[in-house]
């Protein structure tokens, strides 16, 4: 079975599946604990509607966390068989480059971002029925799971294995106060051109990194007389640039690891 | 990687069938309030009467309770059935306050105050007959003043259609009533307040200062050529403070009915089904769980 640019998929799924599950019980732990905190916010919030975005954004944003910390620890475990020499197991008789990282693409980042949409699309379909403003995110979610997954591949790749996993939980808790400081700038300098444009592409750049952390953050920005919502980067905009940017940097990655000396 | 999906389906339709068939068998109670509403009375009609000894005045007010969703219930419409409200008002508290600091040497003996809470036809009625004495009299173009008869008749009638009936007490110059009122059934209160004809009070703006006189003045207005401004200055010599509480018993219950649990169920069972099938295509990625099972079932057959 082999697909474009003579990538066997047969091989892939294999790799895919032994990878994936041989995490099985992170991902097992991931989905428990996720699952008990959206069940409880489900019966604790959900009374209030989800005009609120309290059920659909606290539990979402901490299955995203739960979820990041897994990719970071799935990322990891890439960087460790680069750094110690097993992937040229992987490589020498089974598995072409492409297909080892293609691999490690589904399931670093595909996976994860598929649980957790499947969950999530699960729980609605049983419980309520799907409402635009929850369905909606999905698409947000997806992404922001793949730029973490990217941002992190990105240090597993270049055999930063430890990196890989102290920046992934770095990431998945400081975020919110990371998107803070420029977003703070922004708001600061509104009228002072040049610094204000400086402040925009930062905010885009962390938005990008995570656009469903970055859409609740302009919905609550704009809804207070803070500020007005024409000077902060649209959240469509920014789901569009960041699922172009993880696109293009996998492909860059893709590029690089076949000319990487291992 | 489609095992992980379909363990992560299985399992999330596992947890929230339990959950949501423990929550059908015992309902939850997630949120629990009995706050106080304060309700103003939403109309009033008064009349007066000089009757034998006494200036009488008569107040209706009309209680009634027609709230549920709203300002004080959630918001907005549930976007889910699997939550149960419970909205419930079971007596309103009543409480009348009558100002007297505008009289002169006011004794206990001087003033009496009584509640009545009569259903809504009776308070129909007594309106009836007010507007058919006042018809007929003729007295004021200012105030309502009914005859001494008309007014005795209103009171007996009042007496007898009176659900309760609650004689207010005269602390240091005013009236405090205490009384109750069943919510949604319309129920009026008649407030009666009648003071002895010699009261005074303390400024008018004229020389008059006694209640009958000034009763008298505004009736024949027009004879002792008084001002309106005059008359509209005697015009507010009582005034009645009605307020309301409503003691409201608020409760969310997460109570899934049953087809809340069967999609759960229906969930888990087609995502287990597809476990079953994914196992019989590739049995050698199910060894993590089929290993423990071979072991308990040796341990089993052993014993």
């Amino acid at each position: 079975m082999r697909g474009l640019s003579g990538v066997d998929l047969r091989r892939v799924h294999e790799h895919v599946a032994f990878m994936a599950n041989r995490k099985l019980l992170s991902y097992s732990i991931a989905i428990i604990i996720a699952n008990i905190i959206s069940a409880l916010f489900l019966i604790f919030f959900f009374y209030a509607g989800p005009a609120s975005s309290i059920w659909s954004s606290i539990p979402l944003g901490f299955s995203i966390f739960i979820y990041k910390i897994l990719i970071s620890i799935q990322a990891s475990r890439v960087g460790r068989e680069l750094n110690t020499g097993e992937v040229q197991i992987y490589l020498a008789h089974t598995l072409t480059r492409t297909e080892y990282l293609l691999s490690a693409l589904l399931v670093v980042g595909i996976t994860p971002a598929l649980v957790l949409v499947a969950t999530y699309l699960t729980f609605l379909a049983i419980a309520a029925p799907l409402s635009y403003d929850v369905g909606s995110q999905l698409p947000y979610l997806f992404a922001e799971l793949m730029m973490h997954a990217t941002i992190v591949m990105a240090l597993a790749i270049g055999g930063h294995e430890n990196a890989a996993s102290i920046v992934g939980v770095m990431l998945a808790l400081f975020i919110g106060a990371i998107m803070g400081i420029p977003l703070f700038l922004l708001i600061l300098f509104g009228s002072n051109k040049p610094a204000f444009y400086v402040a925009y592409a930062a905010t885009l750049l962390v938005a990008m990194a995570t656009p469903l952390t970055y859409r609740f953050t302009y919905s609550t920005i704009i809804s207070s007389p803070l500020h007005s919502p024409a000077t902060l980067p649209d959240p469509l905009l920014v789901l569009l640039l960041s699922t172009a940017a993880f696109i293009i940097l996998w492909m860059v990655f893709f590029i690089r690891f076949k000319r990487r000396d291992l | 990687m489609i095992k992980v999906v379909l363990v992560a389906l299985a399992m999330s339709s596992a947890m929230l069938f339990a959950i949501l068939a423990l929550a059908s068998i015992h309902p939850l109670t997630i949120l629990s309030s009995s706050p106080y509403i304060p309700l103003t009375p939403p109309t009033s009609h008064s009349a007066i009467a000089v009757t034998g000894d006494r200036v009488c005045y008569l107040y209706i007010y009309d209680i009634q309770y027609s709230g549920g969703f709203g300002y004080y219930g959630p918001s907005a419409k549930p976007p889910s059935d699997l939550y149960q409200y419970n909205f419930s008002i079971s007596e309103l508290h009543v409480e009348v306050y009558v100002p007297l600091g505008g009289f002169k040497n006011l004794s206990s003996g001087d003033v009496s105050a009584r509640v009545f809470e009569v259903d809504r036809s009776s308070a129909f009625e007594v309106q009836r007959m007010i507007r058919e004495d006042l018809r007929h009299s003729n007295y004021s173009q200012y105030l309502n003043i009914i005859s001494g008869k008309g007014y005795g008749s209103i009171v007996s009638y009042v007496e007898q259609k009176a659900v309760q009936k609650n004689i207010c007490k005269y602390v240091h110059a005013h009236f405090i009533c205490n009384t109750t009122s069943t919510p949604l059934s319309g129920n009026a209160h008649i407030v009666e307040i009648c003071f002895r004809r010699g009261v005074e009070l303390s400024t008018t703006g004229i020389n008059d200062t006694r209640i009958d006189r000034l009763v008298d003045l505004v009736v024949n207005a027009s004879l002792y050529k008084l001002p309106d401004s005059t008359v509209n200055r005697l015009l507010p010599l009582v005034h009645v403070d009605v307020s309301v509480l409503a003691p409201m018993r608020n409760s969310v219950l997460l109570y899934p009915k049953p087809v809340h649990v069967m999609r759960a169920l229906a969930f888990l069972a087609v995502f287990v089904s597809c476990i079953v099938l994914h196992y019989r295509f590739r049995p050698h990625e199910y060894a993590g769980f089929s290993r423990p099972l071979r072991r308990l079932r040796r341990r089993i057959y052993r014993q």
